[in-house]
C-alpha cells in the first residue's frame, strides 16, 4: 500500500481502523513532498507538522474521529494560519506570520487534519501560470517545461504528485479550475459565499472564494462539508443550510438536463479543446443524461467585465499594503510619501502594478462610468441570464481552458494573452455560481483537459453528482 | 489581434468600436501617482505600451450597448452579526509584522517638514 496515493477518505479510516497512525501518514506525505522539490509548489513544510501528528495519534487513540481526522493538508500561501509565514508569494510580505487562523484552518484543524505547508502562487493570486510568484514558477505536474496553471498552481501541483490528497487554493477568476485542468485533478469553485472568507487575503472581494483541489469527487464533497457555512467575521458568507455532500451522490441520470450554451460552441471553434467538449457531449448523451443547446448571449462579455472589476477591487483591497503596517518598508524612504512609494515599488511584482494601474485607470474620476459602472450593470445582466438558463436546465457545461497547459514563459510578453485563459472560467465568477472542473480528455500533447459542470447557486451537491457519474463510468 | 477574431465571431445585439485606446505618458504618469508607484522610464514606455492592449479589452465593455439596473448585491448578503464586544487579537500580536514599534505605536517618518 502506498500511503501517497490513498485518497483523504481512505487515510481517515485506516487511522481510525489503527490500520496506520498519522506520524507515518505525515511522513510519507512529507517524504513525497521532498522527493519532488523541483516542481516548487510547497514554499514551506511546517516544522511543527510531525508533532502534530504525534498529538493527534494520542488524540484518536482517546477516541477523537473528526471528520479529516490525520488528513494533511497542503494552503495555498494567501490562507492564514496562526504563526506561520503567509507571504502571498510577494517579496513584499516574504516575512510576513499570519496573527490568527483564517476560518477555513480554523474548521479543517477541528476535524482533525493536519497542515503540513504552503504553497506556491501567482503573486496575490494575480495570475493563471504561477509565472509571477516572486519565489520562482511552479512546473507542471506532467510536463516540467510547463505551467501548472495559475494562480493556485503550487496547491494543484501538490495533489496531482500526491504531495497531500487535498489542498486548499483561491478563486477570483478561475484560479482553482484552471490548475486543476492543467494538472488532470478535481477543482471546485463552489457558490460566493458558502465558505468565509475571513483571514485570507483579499483580491478582489465580490468575487473571491476560497476552491478545493482533489483526486476524486468525495474528497472534495467531504472538504466542502467542513469549510462551508456562514461565519461571523464574514458579512457575505451565506447562511444557507450546508449539506453532507456524500451521503447521496447518485445521480438520477434520465432526470437531468444539461445545457450546452450555444455561444460557447461557436467561441470554441478551433480551439484546441473544441473537440473535447464535443466528445464530453457525446459521452453524456451516450450515458443517458438529456443534452440542450442554451443561450448566454453575453456569456464573451465575462471576460472584459472582470478585468474590470477584479482590478478596481484590487487596486482598493491593496492600498493596505504601504510600508506602514505589516509589508516591508522601504530602506531609501526619507517621509511619508516615499515609505508609500519605495516600499510599494520595490515590493510588488510587474503583474501586480500592472493591476493596480488598470484599476485606479477604470475607478478614476472621468472614467468610473464608463468602465466600472458599466461592467457592473454588464454583471447584473450576466445573472439575470444565468437565472434564465438554469430554469432550462440543471448544468451548464463548457470547457475550462482553451487547451492544454503552455509552456513556461510563452505568454509573458503580451498580458492580454495570459488575461485569455480566464475566458471560460471567469463566467462563474461574475455570475457568482459554483462550478467543478472534472479532468476529461486529453489534448494533442497528451496532457490533461477539463470541463466545467457549473450549476444554479448553492447546488453544489447536484454538481456532486453529476461528477460522481462520469468518474465512474 | 487575436482578441478581435474571438469576439466577431458572434452574433450578438452588443456594438463594438475597436479605437483602441491611446494613453500617452503624462497619463500613465498621473495613474502612478494615484497608485503611490514609481517606474523607470523604460518601465513608462513598456506600461504604455500594454496599456494599449488592455484598454482594447476594457473599451470592448465601455461600448456594449446594454440598458438595465445595477445590483450591488451579492448572491446572498450581509449576514451581520449582533453589535457586541468581543476579544479581538492582542495589540502585541497584530504589531509584530510592523517594521517599526515604539511604545505600542508603528513610527513612521516625520509628516510634518
Amino acid at each position: 500500500m502506498e500511503i501517497v496515493k490513498l485518497s483523504a477518505i481512505e487515510i481517515r479510516e485506516k487511522i481510525l481502523s489503527k490500520e496506520l497512525n498519522c506520524t507515518e501518514v505525515v511522513q510519507a506525505f512529507l517524504e513525497q513532498i521532498k522527493k519532488n522539490e523541483k516542481y516548487n509548489a510547497v514554499l514551506e513544510i511546517f516544522d511543527d507538522a510531525m508533532e502534530k501528528a504525534r498529538e493527534l495519534d494520542e488524540k484518536i487513540a482517546k477516541g477523537f474521529s473528526g471528520k479529516l481526522a490525520g488528513v494533511p493538508i497542503i494552503i495555498k500561501d494567501n490562507i492564514f494560519y496562526d504563526g506561520k509565514i503567509c507571504s502571498c508569494s510577494s517579496k513584499f510580505m516574504e516575512k510576513h506570520v499570519a496573527s490568527y487562523n483564517s476560518t477555513v484552518v480554523e474548521k479543517i484543524l477541528k476535524e482533525g487534519a493536519i497542515i503540513i505547508g504552503r504553497a506556491n502562487m501567482d503573486e496575490f493570486a494575480m495570475g493563471s501560470s504561477t509565472e509571477n510568484s516572486a519565489f520562482g514558477v511552479t512546473h507542471n505536474p506532467l510536463d516540467f517545461d510547463r505551467v501548472p496553471g495559475g494562480s493556485s498552481g503550487g496547491s494543484a501541483c501538490a495533489v496531482a504528485l500526491n504531495m497531500c490528497p487535498i489542498a486548499l487554493g483561491t478563486e477570483t477568476g478561475g484560479s482553482v479550475r484552471q490548475p486543476a485542468s492543467f494538472c488532470g485533478i478535481y477543482g471546485l469553485k463552489p457558490t460566493y459565499g458558502r465558505i468565509s472568507r475571513y483571514g485570507i487575503v483579499a483580491y478582489a472581494s465580490s468575487l473571491d472564494q476560497v476552491g478545493i483541489f482533489t483526486r476524486n469527487v468525495e474528497d472534495n464533497a467531504l472538504m466542502l462539508e467542513v469549510i462551508a457555512g456562514h461565519d461571523e467575521h464574514d458579512s457575505t458568507s451565506s447562511s444557507v443550510a450546508v449539506e453532507n455532500y456524500n451521503d447521496n451522490l447518485k445521480l438520477q441520470a434520465e432526470k437531468v438536463c444539461v445545457g450546452v450554451p450555444e455561444e460557447i460552441l461557436k467561441m470554441i471553434k478551433n480551439m484546441p479543446c473544441e473537440k473535447n467538449l464535443l466528445n464530453f457531449i457525446d459521452f453524456l448523451e451516450k450515458n443517458g443524461i438529456k443534452t440542450k443547446k442554451i443561450s448566454l448571449k453575453d456569456i464573451e462579455l465575462c471576460l472584459p467585465t472582470y478585468y474590470i472589476l477584479a482590478p478596481a477591487e484590487a487596486t482598493s483591497n491593496l492600498a493596505r499594503f504601504d510600508g506602514v503596517k505589516y509589508t516591508t518598508r522601504s530602506e531609501k524612504a526619507k517621509n511619508l510619501q516615499e515609505v508609500y512609494k519605495e516600499s510599494r515599488s520595490e515590493g510588488f511584482g510587474k503583474e501586480v502594478k500592472r493591476r493596480i494601474m488598470l484599476g485606479n485607470f477604470v475607478l478614476s474620476s472621468g472614467y468610473y462610468d464608463a468602465y466600472y459602472k458599466k461592467a457592473k450593470r454588464l454583471q447584473s445582466e450576466i445573472r439575470k441570464e444565468f437565472k434564465r438558463a438554469f430554469l432550462e436546465c440543471d448544468y451548464i457545461i463548457m470547457p475550462t481552458t482553451i487547451g492544454e497547459a503552455f509552456k513556461i514563459g510563452s505568454k509573458s510578453q503580451n498580458p492580454v494573452d495570459t488575461y485569455k485563459e480566464d475566458i471560460f472560467t471567469v463566467t462563474a465568477n461574475i455570475a457568482g455560481i459554483p462550478s467543478l472542473s472534472v479532468p476529461f480528455g486529453k489534448g494533442e500533447n497528451g496532457l490533461p483537459l477539463g470541463v466545467q459542470i457549473m450549476g444554479d447557486v448553492f447546488k453544489e451537491r447536484e454538481i456532486y453528482q453529476l461528477a460522481k457519474f462520469i468518474e465512474e463510468k | 489581434m487575436q482578441f478581435k477574431l474571438l469576439f466577431h465571431r458572434s452574433k450578438k445585439p452588443v456594438v463594438f468600436y475597436f479605437k483602441g485606446g491611446e494613453m500617452d505618458k503624462k497619463e500613465i504618469e498621473h495613474l502612478a501617482e494615484l497608485s503611490k508607484l514609481e517606474f523607470s522610464e523604460e518601465e513608462l514606455e513598456s506600461f504604455a505600451g500594454e496599456f494599449k492592449s488592455l484598454l482594447e479589452l476594457a473599451d470592448i465593455v465601455k461600448n456594449a450597448e446594454i440598458g438595465g439596473e445595477i445590483s450591488y448585491k451579492s448572491v446572498d448578503m450581509n449576514n451581520l452579526r449582533e453589535d457586541e464586544p468581543k476579544e479581538s487579537a492582542p495589540v502585541e500580536t497584530l504589531l509584530e509584522n510592523a517594521p517599526q514599534v515604539k511604545n505600542d505605536c508603528i513610527v513612521v517618518p516625520r509628516i510634518m517638514e
